[in-house]
Order: structure tokens, then C-alpha cells, then sequence
């Protein structure tokens, strides 16, 4: 027997770090968690850790704020792609653990297998990219406190209800509402398997009202959150969409231990029945006993192996299926873009939007890198494009702070950049990208006293503060930062100071940037592109026309394509001086207008169009534009 | 074998050793007797600039840090009574002592107070710098501020809460916060003569809608519509309030500040608490002005307010252009009123746009009803976002033959804005917000304000930690000075939000002007 049992449990132990090792490596290799952490408004609630005292006193003043405490400590460390899984893995092998020892002290032993449902349910988090560490943490907090309770509780339901009450307690202050979950668990265990419903009532009791003792009346905060912090009720949860789409996973997650305590309670109860009506009947169980050995002794051997295997085989099945199902390439591809972005990875964006040609998102920022390689007036028509898609003009788009700040910088619009990412900050957190993000345009725009601030909250942050402190004091020495190349570079391309126009859309804002003898080259070919993609020809005369003023040796084949459409049928035509058309465009033009004279109507002419023209921008003109 | 005990009582040894340890560090005299030092010759760099100020004797000890270079700091602060109080720093962190202050403070007021202080350079050698010298006030200040709380958002909001502070100490405590109604928005908060037993309270809530708190005598009620800006008659019979139509511009290309508010339209009407009706007057909601920001003489004769003319078709958003804007100043208007028949008189001019050139706005009467401080900005009617922003005052004694007032700029001005100002109980204090400090981020300021009208140099409020503003992400906004703390518990007003209505009000506004939902959002 003793063989057996050690066997079985060398079996799960091998299961659990094999499910573990695989769990690891899935958040390494495929969701990383970089992304999570990079790509500020996806995620909700990551924010910096501040290394000062005051951040511990003001944390620890509130019920769950050591769970909060730890949590934003170990997120910081998302950042990093193979230490941050660690992190998450560690918490869910923490959580299996605490169940482990909970279904072996309630003899639960078919309950074993929930040790990986909370796991499973935290890999579906990350693979849909939702952060609920805070909650998952208080999680285990909570079962490893109900673990002390079931270890130190007694059968006396006097001492089980003082040692429920201290425990409780603490539950709370650690964990804030989450331990109302350590209050069920105890209550059901308590009525359920130990059979002492005077101690559950108790608790019960007890329990409800320590919420509103410590919570409310303690400490000072609301009702609502005294009943709701860390809890998959709580309104800092609900508010947001981002959070709320796992929502009744999270609350399955936290029902999970409950659910099986109060089957574990009935199976006992049912259990000990049998055994009554086994007795009286003591001979027909000793022959039964005998058989049930045999078949047992049967199964030691390669049964006991295929069994391993099956259960594994079901165990990852669950996983790995239920991460396929929650798997939402789209999302991560659009995060992938971002972080690269963050990192001027202008080819990896490229390879990335080409994987979603038709999304907005992905069509502004491939439009960007394809400006940074230099490639932008001449293989924008490679493709698909969109008015919308190369400034994210749309109302959609309103509250896409984040994916706007890089284009707005290059071109040169601090204003717009400083106002989405404070909106960004406000919406998602101090996050310290924010805050680095927010130093720099102030810098750049000379604002100091502001970039100071920022800078100020930026170098208590772990792994930020070394950044600031350098950029705090060159302010102090260098005040007009004429030796930060990168500030130095950007400045010229900022609005005049003077200039107090409201600049109500992207036209206006990139019009701005190029008029008065401003050289803003990206504005210049965003306006151009804008035009020609909302197919406003008679705005393309006024723009392609200064396009001899900017240090072009050849004209971008996009552009030299709208001018030859312009040329043809309008009067107002685009003079070139220094510039020639080449031979190729104009000979492809000349094709595409036979083609479309060859056929009566546009519709007729499409598919031969389609085959040799469709990266032109003729082919755009005709059938691309968005009615 | 090693026993349990054993292990026990090691474990606990090591706690206290590491106690002690700790205890040890942290207590370390630093202190030495200075008795040779060189003078400097100029004043130290200290933050915040509490040098040349005038103090109110009720006010928590101003730490500040020294932004020297040095190895040790020390700080000696004396006056005419008393024991001098003495720091020493090895960050350059001045930590003081705030009964000692306290005692210092008020056996001196009237005095003069001096600080000296001293840097040990990296050779060992101790610098002397010039004392500041500041002044502690006779006039104490009122013993609580009542501020919002918010990050310096323009559409978008997540943490915000009306806080107070004891001014005596570094206690802050939350008056209401938006966790109490799961994440709206609180607005602006105004109160009775600087008493805290009747209070108003504007909030929106996509959970339990928008509507008006309102405190009288510990009661709170939730009034079914939103009030704007607020001011109680110092009667606490009525309180008039502003509807603003808000629109939110941008000027992407201004350095300074990039962000503008305008109203589309705007009215006042008035709140009679007893019969709890809305009631307005033709002559604040008239159709071809912008009347907004009310404020009562202190003998509720008169009420202040602004006013401008509307400039385009209010229907018309997208035909507002931007001379239109920057066209907008308004007058400084007074209107009288009779609280017994409920009479309103006729409007008058207090300062012209016209003449002043500026868009003159937030008039606030002292409670001695002497004078009248304002903002005057550019133009437009919001100067939280106007660098061009700045304080004045009118003396109302002074009121010329023509009816006609003289305005002053105050020396309290910075090249930013400075706005959201409130009167001490006692008239000789006030607070308001500048962005002068940090930019974006607007915080506390306070200025005494002598008999003659004269403002001292201004000190932002003290913080326990010197650096505290240098990582603060969240501007000070309306900063309101009450002589009591707000009694009434956040819990009670989170229930009041979270509950039903309970008087419902029928807003008289006529269509040809601001509708009651149109009010909009804004710092």
C-alpha cells in the first residue's frame, strides 16, 4: 500500500511539474509577458513600484494593501520576458499547492485534480492578455490562511471560532474583501466536513461583520469596497472592458474551492453511511476487500502507468485546449506592434501589420515604420490602405492614447502626445512608460517644471529611477538640454510657441507643421498621403506642389503617381522644375489609363486592373477610396 | 538535537538585536556644535521658497530641503520667544520638530521669524548662508482646507476625491471619494462662510446619474440636478449656481498650455433651500449672454458674477471660430438682491472687458465684505488653462464717483496661472492655485493679506516631506479655507450619492438658453 501511495504521489508530483514546466513556457515563449506590461492601455491597474517608505506606510493603511503591495512589486518584473512567468507560475503553484494540502486534510482525495483548475484558469488570463494578478494573489493569500486554519483548528468549536476570528482578521487586512472567500471555505468546512454547524454559523456571523468593523469603521473606507476590493465584484474590475471579459472566469476561479469543500462534505457524509450499512453486512465486505486488492494489484504495474498518462494527457489537453481557444492572435499581434514601435523595430512592425492588412491599428503603424525606413511615398500602395488608417482620425479611435503618441512625436505634435498619453495616465496608471513618455515631450517642448514632476515620480520607480535621476540632473545643469541629441532633434520639428490655433484635425495639425518655411518632412508626406487617400486631388495640386522644397533625389513612385493623375484631368496642374517623373511610372500610368479606356466602366475593368495595377495608387484612386 | 526552545528564544534574540539595530540607526546624533563657519554671502536654495513670507501662527511646521551641496546641513530657526529649534540633515531633508514649531510660532506672532542655516562642505568646513527672515502673521488662518484631488486629466478621470487638511497638521482625510459610487466624478465644492455645516457637492455618475449634495445643518440631501459653480448666500437661505454648456479645445501648437475650455452658453439660476425650488432672474440667464461664476457679498446684497456675450449661434458648434474665442472676456458684473422679497435689481459693471482689455473672472468678496479678489485672464472663461491668468483685488470701500471701482494687480503673481482662489474667515488669508511651481500640475498656495490690501510673497502648503510635490501627479484644485472640518462622513455622503433622490427639483430655465443636463465636466 505504502509503495503504492508513494508511487501515485511521485506521479503527481512529476504531473504538476510537468504541466508547471509547460505553463512556464508557453507564457515565455508565446504570450510574453512584456507585452503586457509594455503596451500601456491594454492593461489596466499595472502600475510602477515606488521604492519609499511612504509607498509601504500608504499601501499598508489599507485593508489588502500588502497584497497590492507585493502584487505591483512582482508585476514590475513583467517586464522582463523570462522572469516575469516565473512570477505568474510561481503564484499558481502556490495556489496548488494550498489546495493540495486543503483536499489531503479533508480527505478529499478525488479532489486532487483541482489543484490545476485555478492554474489553468490564470493561463487563460495571460493568453487573452488580462491582468488579474492582485486578485489571483489574494487568492492565495486566502487559501494559505484557510490552510493554517484547517491545520490549527480545533474540534472544540469554541477555539475554532476565536481562531477563525484572528484569522479572519488578518485575512482582511492582508487581502481586503477577498477574504470574504476565506470566510465561505471556513463556513463550509466547518458545517460541511467537520460537521459543526454552531461554529459555522459563527463564522458566518463573525465573518460578515469584519468587513464593516475593520473595513468601514477601522480603517475608513466605503462600504463598497469594504465589501468588494480584490474580489471579481469590486467596480475597479467592472469598469473596465479590459478586465471584464474574463470576468466569469474569475469568479469560477474563486467558486472552484467552495464547490469542491462542500462535495467533499457530502461525499464523506455519504461515506460514512456506507460504511454503517458495511458493517452489518462484514462478510460481504471482506470478500469484496480481497477482490478490490486483487484489481489493485493489478493496476500497479502498466496500469498504473496508462493511468499516469491519461490523466496528464486530459490534464494538458484542458490547458492547452482552453489557451487555444483563448488565444486571440489579432490582439497579440496588434501588442507585438506596439512593443516594437517602443523599441523602433521598423522592419518587425513591418512583418508584423502585413499579418492584419485591413486592420486600422496595424495600417497606421506599418504607414510609420514604413516612413522611418524611407520606404513610405513609394510602397504605401503595397498595401491595403485606409484615410483612417494613417492617423487613426476616426472617433473609434478617440481613446487610442497610446497607439497615437510615436506618430505624433515624429511628426513633430508634442501638444497632441503630451495629450494622450496624460489621458493615458489618467485612464491606466502611473505606469512609468507613461511617466518616461511624458518627461520627454515636456522636455522636448521645454516645459521642465512639468518634465520635473514626472521625472520626480519617475526616479522613485524601480528600474526607471537610475533614467530620471540622469535627465533631473542634466535639467539642472544643461536647462535648455543642448546635449541631449535625441532632444536636440525633435525640437525643430515642434509648433512655433507663439502659435495658438486650436488645430481641430489631423489636416489642420500636419498643415500646420509645414507651412511658414517649416521643413516637417513626415508632415509633408502624411498630408500628401492624406489627401491622396481621401482622393482630394485639388488638395494634392496645393501639396505635391512643394514637394521640390524637400530634399527628395527622386520623387516617391506614390506620389509621382498622383501627380501624373492630377496632370491628366485637372486643369490646375503640378509644376516640377528640378523633379522628373520616371520613365517606368509614367509608362505603368499610361498602361493603367489604356486599360480603363479599353473597358466601358470601372467595374469592367477591374480584374485585368487588379492583376498589374493594384499597388498603384491609380488602382486606389479608382477603387480604393472608402465611399 | 536542537531543541524547540533553543531555536525559539534565538529567533527571538535576533528579532530584538535587529529592533535595537534598527533603533540605533535611525536615532544616530548626527548634531555637532558649529562654532567656526564661513558666510556665504547669499541665502541658501531652499524647496519650497518659504523665504520672505509672512506664516500664520497655526500653521504645521514648514519642512524644506536645502539644495545645497553638502555633507551635513543644519538649520537653526529662532525668534524674538522661545526656545530656537535646531536640525540637522544629512540629505539636506529638514525635518521639524512640529510641537516645537508650534510653541515657536505662537508665543512670536507679530515677530519676526529667522532661519539660519548651515552646509558642511566635503572638507569639513561649515558655510553659513544669510537668514531668511519671515514674519509670523497676528491673524491666525482658518484651520482647514477643502481641495480636489484629481490627476490633470481633460476627458478622462479615474481617481478623484474632495479632500481636507488640518492646516496645523499633515492630516488629510477624504471628504468623498468616487469609490464611494463605484468611479464617477466629483466637481466643485463651495460653503457657507467658511463653515462646513452647510456644504454643496456636484458629482456625475453613469451608475447613480448625475446630481447635487447638499449639507445643511448635518442633513444630507441629494438634490436631482447638477449645480455648476456655487455660491451659498451667506444667509444659507439660497445658493446660486451656474449651468455651463462646456466645450473643450485644444491648442496643440501653444507651449505653455495646450489645453482650453469655453462655455457655448451659460446662466445662473439659484437654489431656495427651504422650499427647495430652482428659481432664475432675466437678468442672469439672458439669452445673448454668458453669465457664470456667482459669488455673494459677504452682506448678501449684492451677488458678483461674470458675464460676456455670446458670440455665435449656440446651436452651431462647428461655426465657432477661434477669433470668436478669443474674443470672449468678460465683465465683472454685480446685481443687488433683496432676500426678504426675493427682488433682484439691475445689473452694473464692475470692470468692463471693454476697457480692462481682459476677461475678468472667479470674483470673490473677503468675508469683511472690504475686498473684492479676482482672476483676469485673455479672454475666455476658464484660467486654470490661461498662463495669462492673474490675481487682482478691489478695494470696495473705494468706489468712485462714477460707480466705477479701481482693480490692482496682486504681488502674488507668477508667469503662470494663477486661479481658484478663497478668502480666510478673518479676511487676512488667502488661498488659491497656481501653476507656477510644476507646470500642469497646479498646487496650494497661501498670501497674507494685510489691512491695506497688500499680499505678502506667497508659500505653497506645507507637506511632511520636502519632495513630496517634486512626484506629485495629481493637481490641487478649488482650494477652499473653512474654519471646521467637514463633519459629515464620507460614509454618509456615499450613501446619500448611492441612494434615490430626494428632492427633486423643476429647473425654470427657458429654452432659449443652457438646458440643466448640458453641464459638462472640467477641472
Amino acid at each position: 500500500m505504502n509503495s503504492e501511495s508513494t508511487l501515485w504521489r511521485n506521479g503527481s508530483k512529476l504531473r504538476g511539474m510537468i504541466f508547471f514546466l509547460l505553463f512556464y513556457l508557453f507564457l515565455s515563449v508565446y504570450v510574453d509577458l512584456r507585452l503586457l506590461y509594455y503596451v500601456t492601455g491594454a492593461t489596466v491597474g499595472i502600475s510602477g513600484f515606488p521604492c519609499e517608505w511612504s509607498y509601504l506606510f500608504e499601501t499598508l493603511s489599507l485593508p489588502g494593501g500588502l497584497v497590492r503591495y507585493v502584487s505591483v512589486f512582482l508585476t514590475q518584473f513583467f517586464m522582463f520576458r523570462w522572469i516575469g512567468p516565473v512570477v505568474v507560475v510561481l503564484q499558481a503553484w502556490g495556489i496548488a499547492l494550498c489546495i493540495d494540502r486543503i483536499v489531503e486534510k479533508c480527505d478529499g482525495k478525488w479532489f486532487g485534480w483541482v489543484r490545476y483548475a485555478p492554474g489553468i484558469v490564470i493561463l487563460f488570463f495571460y493568453t487573452s492578455y488580462v491582468y488579474h494578478f492582485e486578485t489571483t494573489m489574494a487568492m492565495l493569500v486566502v487559501l494559505g490562511l484557510f490552510n493554517l486554519y484547517i491545520t490549527i483548528s480545533s474540534q472544540k468549536w469554541q477555539r475554532s471560532l476565536i481562531l477563525f476570528v484572528v484569522l479572519m482578521v488578518i485575512a482582511y487586512y492582508i487581502a481586503a474583501a477577498g477574504s470574504l472567500l476565506f470566510l465561505v471555505m471556513c463556513v463550509i468546512y466547518e458545517i460541511a466536513v467537520k460537521k459543526q454547524g454552531i461554529a459555522g454559523v459563527g463564522c458566518l456571523l463573525f465573518g460578515v461583520a469584519v468587513p464593516l468593523l475593520i473595513g468601514v469603521y477601522g480603517f475608513g473606507v466605503s462600504h463598497i469596497g469594504a465589501y468588494s476590493e480584490l474580489m471579481p465584484w469590486s467596480w475597479r474590475i467592472t469598469k473596465y472592458d479590459l478586465l471584464n471579459r474574463m470576468i466569469p472566469w474569475l469568479y469560477g476561479m474563486y467558486g472552484c474551492m467552495p464547490a469542491c469543500l462542500l462535495l467533499m462534505g457530502f461525499l464523506k457524509e455519504s461515506e460514512r453511511e456506507t460504511r454503517s450499512s458495511k458493517r452489518k453486512s462484514k462478510s460481504k465486505k471482506d470478500k469484496n476487500k480481497s477482490r478490490q486488492k486483487v484489481r489493485r494489484t493489478g493496476s500497479d504495474g502498466s496500469g498504473g502507468v496508462m493511468k499516469w498518462v491519461a490523466c496528464t494527457a486530459i490534464l494538458l489537453g484542458i490547458a492547452g485546449g482552453g489557451a487555444y481557444y483563448f488565444v486571440n492572435d489579432q490582439l497579440k499581434t496588434l501588442y507585438e506592434i506596439e512593443y516594437c514601435r517602443g523599441e523602433s523595430e521598423w522592419e518587425k512592425v513591418l512583418e508584423l501589420a502585413n499579418k492584419q492588412p485591413g486592420q486600422l491599428l496595424s495600417m497606421q503603424a506599418r504607414n510609420q515604420a514604413l516612413y522611418h525606413l524611407g520606404r513610405f511615398g513609394d510602397e504605401m500602395f503595397n498595401y491595403q490602405q485606409h484615410p483612417d488608417g494613417l492617423m487613426l482620425s476616426h472617433d473609434a479611435f478617440t481613446k487610442s492614447y497610446w497607439h497615437k503618441y510615436h506618430m505624433y512625436i515624429d511628426l513633430g505634435l508634442v501638444g497632441q502626445a503630451d495629450e494622450v498619453l496624460t489621458e493615458s495616465m489618467v485612464a491606466f496608471g502611473d505606469h512609468p512608460f507613461i511617466l518616461k513618455k511624458l518627461a520627454l515631450v515636456n522636455m522636448i517642448s521645454g516645459k521642465n517644471q512639468t518634465a520635473r514632476v514626472y521625472l520626480g515620480a519617475l526616479q522613485k520607480r524601480l528600474f526607471f529611477g537610475e533614467w530620471a535621476k540622469e535627465y533631473l540632473v542634466k535639467l539642472e545643469d544643461d536647462p535648455k538640454l543642448i546635449g541631449d541629441n535625441e532632444i536636440q532633434r525633435l525640437r525643430p520639428l515642434i509648433p512655433k510657441e507663439e502659435d495658438w490655433r486650436f488645430l481641430a484635425s489631423p489636416e489642420m495639425q500636419l498643415k500646420a507643421q509645414i507651412e511658414n518655411v517649416k521643413k516637417n518632412k513626415m508632415a509633408f508626406e502624411y498630408l500628401l498621403a492624406l489627401y491622396m487617400l481621401r482622393g482630394e486631388m485639388w488638395n494634392v495640386v496645393e501639396v505635391a506642389g512643394r514637394i521640390e522644397e524637400y530634399d527628395y533625389e527622386k520623387i516617391p513612385v506614390a506620389f509621382e503617381e498622383a501627380i501624373l493623375l492630377n496632370n491628366k484631368h485637372n486643369k490646375k496642374k503640378i509644376p516640377l522644375r528640378k523633379l522628373k517623373i520616371r520613365a517606368e511610372t509614367k509608362q505603368r500610368f499610361d498602361e493603367f489609363m489604356a486599360a480603363t479606356i479599353r473597358y466601358r466602366t470601372k467595374d469592367a475593368a477591374r480584374s485585368e486592373l487588379t492583376g498589374k495595377f493594384k499597388n498603384t495608387y491609380m488602382y486606389y484612386y479608382f477603387y480604393g477610396i472608402p465611399e | 538535537m536542537i531543541s524547540k526552545k533553543y531555536i525559539y528564544t534565538m529567533l527571538v534574540m535576533i528579532v530584538v538585536a535587529f529592533s535595537v539595530g534598527i533603533g540605533v540607526f535611525f536615532d544616530h546624533d548626527i548634531s555637532e556644535e558649529i562654532i567656526d563657519f564661513v558666510q556665504v554671502g547669499r541665502e541658501a536654495r531652499i524647496y519650497p521658497d518659504y523665504s520672505s513670507i509672512v506664516v500664520p501662527a497655526n500653521i504645521v511646521s514648514m519642512n524644506f530641503a536645502v539644495r545645497e551641496d553638502g555633507e551635513l546641513y543644519c538649520v537653526r530657526i529662532r525668534s524674538a520667544k522661545g526656545n530656537e529649534i535646531g536640525v540637522f540633515s544629512r540629505t539636506g531633508k529638514i525635518v521639524i520638530d512640529e510641537a516645537k514649531w508650534s510653541s515657536l510660532l505662537e508665543q512670536n506672532k507679530g515677530e519676526k521669524l529667522v532661519i539660519d542655516v548651515f552646509c558642511k562642505d566635503k572638507d569639513g568646513k561649515w558655510l553659513q548662508y544669510d537668514a531668511i527672515h519671515n514674519t509670523i502673521a497676528s491673524e491666525e488662518i482658518d484651520g482647514y482646507l477643502v481641495y480636489r484631488k484629481i490627476h490633470p486629466g481633460y476627458r478622462t478621470w479615474r481617481d478623484v476625491g474632495i479632500y481636507q487638511r488640518e492646516l496645523g497638521s499633515y492630516t488629510e482625510s477624504v471628504v468623498l471619494d468616487n469609490s464611494y459610487f463605484k468611479g464617477g466624478c466629483l466637481n466643485c465644492h463651495a460653503f457657507c462662510n467658511n463653515k462646513t455645516d452647510k456644504m454643496l457637492i456636484g458629482l456625475r455618475s453613469g451608475k447613480y446619474g448625475s446630481s447635487e449634495l447638499i449639507v445643511n445643518d448635518g442633513k444630507v440631501n441629494k438634490i436631482g440636478t447638477k449645480f455648476g459653480y456655487t455660491s451659498w448666500h451667506p444667509s444659507g437661505k439660497i445658493a446660486v449656481y451656474s449651468l455651463n454648456k462646456v466645450y473643450q479645445l485644444f491648442h496643440y501648437a501653444r507651449k505653455d498650455e495646450y489645453r482650453d475650455v469655453m462655455d457655448i452658453d451659460s446662466a445662473l439660476a439659484y437654489y431656495d433651500v427651504e422650499s427647495v425650488k430652482v428659481k432664475r432672474c432675466d437678468h442672469l440667464s439672458k439669452k445673448d449672454r454668458l453669465e457664470t461664476y456667482p459669488a455673494w457679498s459677504s452682506d448678501g446684497k449684492y451677488l458678483y458674477y461674470c458675464s460676456a456675450p455670446i458670440k455665435w449661434p449656440t446651436s452651431k458648434m462647428e461655426e465657432i471660430t477661434q477669433e470668436m474665442v478669443e474674443g470672449v472676456k468678460y465683465d465683472l458684473m454685480r446685481i443687488s438682491y433683496d432676500l426678504e422679497g426675493d427682488k433682484w435689481g439691475e445689473p452694473e459693471v464692475i470692470v468692463s472687458a471693454e476697457e480692462s482689455g481682459k476677461s475678468s473672472l472667479e470674483p470673490r468678496v473677503s468675508p469683511d465684505g472690504r475686498w473684492l479678489l479676482f482672476c483676469m485672464c485673455d479672454y475666455s472663461c476658464f484660467p486654470v488653462y490661461q498662463p495669462s491668468s492673474d490675481l487682482y483685488m478691489i478695494d470696495l470701500g473705494s468706489e468712485r464717483a462714477d460707480r466705477k471701482f479701481v482693480y490692482r494687480k496682486l504681488d502674488v503673481n507668477s508667469d503662470a496661472s494663477e486661479s481658484w482662489h478663497s478668502w480666510s474667515s478673518n479676511s487676512r488669508w488667502i488661498a488659491f492655485s497656481s501653476k507656477r511651481m510644476h507646470g500642469s500640475f497646479t498646487r496650494t498656495y497661501f498670501s497674507y493679506i494685510d489691512v491695506t490690501g497688500v499680499a505678502s510673497k506667497p508659500f505653497v502648503l506645507p507637506q511632511k516631506d520636502p519632495g513630496y510635490y517634486e512626484g506629485c501627479l495629481r493637481t490641487f484644485s478649488v482650494p477652499e479655507l473653512v474654519v471646521e472640518p467637514v463633519r459629515t462622513t464620507k460614509e454618509t455622503l456615499g450613501k446619500v450619492v448611492r441612494g434615490k433622490i430626494d428632492k427633486v427639483v423643476y429647473v425654470p430655465i427657458s429654452s432659449a438658453t443652457i438646458k440643466n443636463e448640458q453641464w459638462q465636466e472640467r477641472e
